[in-house]
């Protein structure tokens, strides 16, 4: 194994900058583009983290970096081949209760962006500054995703009840 | 029933165990490695890459092979694309316009000047990460074709500059972290570096560069729904002095760098006033104009009133006057067509026409003809309003690059108004959002297009 300066090799190097935000940069451009997509534009994008460890090492948000290079890696891939977004079916509620519009039909119908935000807040328990963070956005425009999302979504599944 | 908060969060869940199914039984890629990447020690990372991507290709199911180009590599040569004089484009009708000589791209700067069209940054290059450009083009209208720009003094951190005409300099800010400025002088043909105006960033939420009709340059920091910094910072450049001045600051509500209540929806210029249109209000909205005047280095507030008005647009008119218009309806999310006219001088607030189309988020706002405010609707049509006649003009969708009419236009592709005309210099498509992409896509190798505007063949 190669040791660089520093004593740290290149895959401790890799594992340090991009492995510790690999599953976050995953989980975002899922939520964006689908699981195939998603899952597909990561490895491009951790793959040139790979090629440009050092530019990543200094930089101040790799993760919201390596997203942009996933958002690219997607956009090129959708030119070349529409794909339709991929989600899984809801689940099941575990006490029965039925649901009447699958939760990930409603998020397809909200913008990206609002997809985005509301799958990493509420999902994934991100905090709003992490969600920026990872998509190398405003704090602000988090909060706008969120709010507007969340109304949109509750329109979709809850017509009767939704605020208005 | 669960709450929808509760429904993300198992559903966040059940997208993991999607994603570590996608993961592990994704297909091998070209050299054994999986998508799962974990890297084996001493790989060249050139080759990896390369083999990476070659690999994504074909899980696309697609024909051919995306290799990552160096910048510019791909430049295009300039077309023979003729420049055909206004007066005999065809009225109320897009033309073909010679393209820039640089790669097609959006977010980019464009100035019209008093002798031709200034375009410089945007978004994004080929490389992997979707960088900035940071090169440009000027057309000249006297020899009817573009130059390259020499390199600028300015970093390409963002793609989304701003710029401004003083009648002998492109004034043009850009900056992710501080803020840096420079000049571009088409008589010289060359750039100089400027003293930069204060502020985090060049573009954050609404911010803007207007020229006044002093030969001045205004600054215009304004934050959108920040949460922490909500509000207004005005600073005037004077070029003969290379001098920034900060403005007097606005009414509490909008001051600048604190926890403010309002947040800033847009801002124009009109004459020597800087308006700015703000809501305070969790939602329905209570609007108000507040009119700086940079000659008087006074505030005015008109309150518009508790309006069910949300995100309108704001245009400069005649007068020092302000035309509001479009938006949606806080109460439904429904497009809304009211239009209001605003004149801080007298307090009045009076309406307008309704917006015969919906507005669908412009692509420019806030070319004032001296008789026309004009704007690129986002569904690809030109719309004007007249306020002396009180008239809407709604005009031909811009084409596409076969030229059918395009149903969109990307968001934030500038359009200037020139000699008379409407030009849009690098446009992009904006196909529907369909599947939940965001529609963001269809760069056209290289187009550019002209619109002679003609109220009356249209009205």
């Amino acid at each position: 194994m190669v040791i660089e300066s520093g004593g740290e090799s290149p895959e401790q190097q890799f594992d340090r900058v991009v492995g510790s935000v690999e599953r976050q940069v995953r989980r975002a451009l899922v939520a964006r583009y689908g699981v195939d997509v998603g899952v597909e534009t990561t490895a491009d994008a951790v793959a040139w983290g790979w090629e440009h460890l050092d530019e990543l090492d200094e930089m101040k948000n790799p993760a919201g970096y390596l997203f942009r290079v996933g958002q690219t890696a997607a956009r090129r891939l959708r030119r070349l081949s529409r794909r339709d977004l991929v989600f899984p079916r809801e689940p099941a509620h575990p006490d029965f209760v039925p649901l009447d519009t699958d939760l990930f039909d409603a998020l397809r119908r909200v913008s990206a962006d609002q997809r985005v935000a509301l799958i990493l807040v509420h999902g994934y328990g991100f905090s709003y500054s992490e969600a920026a963070e990872v998509l190398d956005t405003s704090v602000a425009a988090i909060t706008n995703h969120i709010h507007r999302g969340l109304r949109r979504v509750r329109r979709i599944l809850e017509p009767d009840n939704a605020k208005r | 029933m669960p709450s929808v908060e509760e429904r993300l969060q198992r559903a966040a869940v059940t997208l993991d165990a999607a994603i570590d199914e996608a993961v592990a039984s994704a297909p091998s890629r070209a050299d054994g490695t999986q998508l799962s990447y974990r890297l084996p020690p001493g790989r060249d990372r050139r080759r990896f890459t390369v083999a990476l991507v070659s690999a994504a290709a074909i899980v696309a199911g697609v024909v051919g092979v995306a290799v990552v180009a160096g910048p510019n590599s791909d430049r295009p040569e300039p077309n023979d694309v003729p420049v055909i004089p206004v007066e005999r484009l065809e009225p109320n009708t897009w033309t073909p316009f010679p393209p820039p000589p640089i790669e097609p791209r959006f977010q980019y700067v464009a100035v019209a000047t008093d002798s031709g069209v200034f375009v410089w940054g945007g978004c994004c290059t080929d490389s992997p990460a979707g960088d900035f450009f940071r090169d440009g083009a000027y057309f000249d209208a006297a020899s009817g074709s573009w130059r390259v720009l020499p390199e600028s003094p300015l970093d390409p951190d963002r793609g989304d500059a701003i710029a401004a005409w003083t009648g002998a300099e492109v004034v043009v800010l850009n900056g992710n972290d501080g803020i840096q400025a420079a000049a571009f002088d088409p008589a010289a043909f060359s750039w100089r570096a400027l003293t930069a105006p204060s502020g985090d960033n060049a573009t954050s939420g609404s911010s803007e560069l207007f020229a006044l009709p002093d030969g001045r340059i205004a600054f215009v920091i304004a934050i959108y729904d920040d949460g922490l910094r909500n509000g207004v910072h005005v600073q005037i450049y004077d070029p003969s002095a290379d001098q920034w001045t900060a403005a007097a600051g606005p009414r509490a509500e909008l001051s600048y760098g604190v926890a403010v209540p309002a947040s800033v929806l847009g801002v124009a210029t009109s004459d020597a006033n800087v308006g700015v249109l703000s809501v305070i209000g969790p939602d329905c909205s209570t609007l108000s104009l507040d009119t700086y005047s940079t000659t008087a280095d006074s505030w005015t507030t008109t309150p518009i009133g508790t309006t069910d008005w949300h995100r309108s647009d704001i245009a400069g008119i005649d007068g020092g006057r302000f035309l509001l218009s479009g938006g949606t309806r806080c109460s439904t999310d429904e497009p809304d067509p009211r239009a209001l006219i605003v004149d801080p001088s007298t307090g009045s607030v009076d309406p307008a026409a309704d917006v015969p189309i919906p507005l669908v988020r412009g692509v420019l706002e806030g070319i004032w003809t001296g008789q026309w405010a004009i704007r690129l609707n986002g569904d690809g049509r030109p719309l004007a309003y007249d306020p002396a006649g009180d008239r809407w003009l709604v005009g031909a969708s811009v084409l596409d690059a076969s030229g059918a009419a395009a149903d969109t236009v990307i968001w934030q592709t500038p359009v200037v108004w020139f000699d008379g005309q409407l030009v849009i210099a690098s446009p992009g498509y904006e196909r529907a959002d369909t599947d939940g992409s965001g529609g963001m896509c269809c760069f056209p190798e290289r187009e550019a297009w002209t619109y002679r505007f003609v109220p009356d063949a249209d009205g």
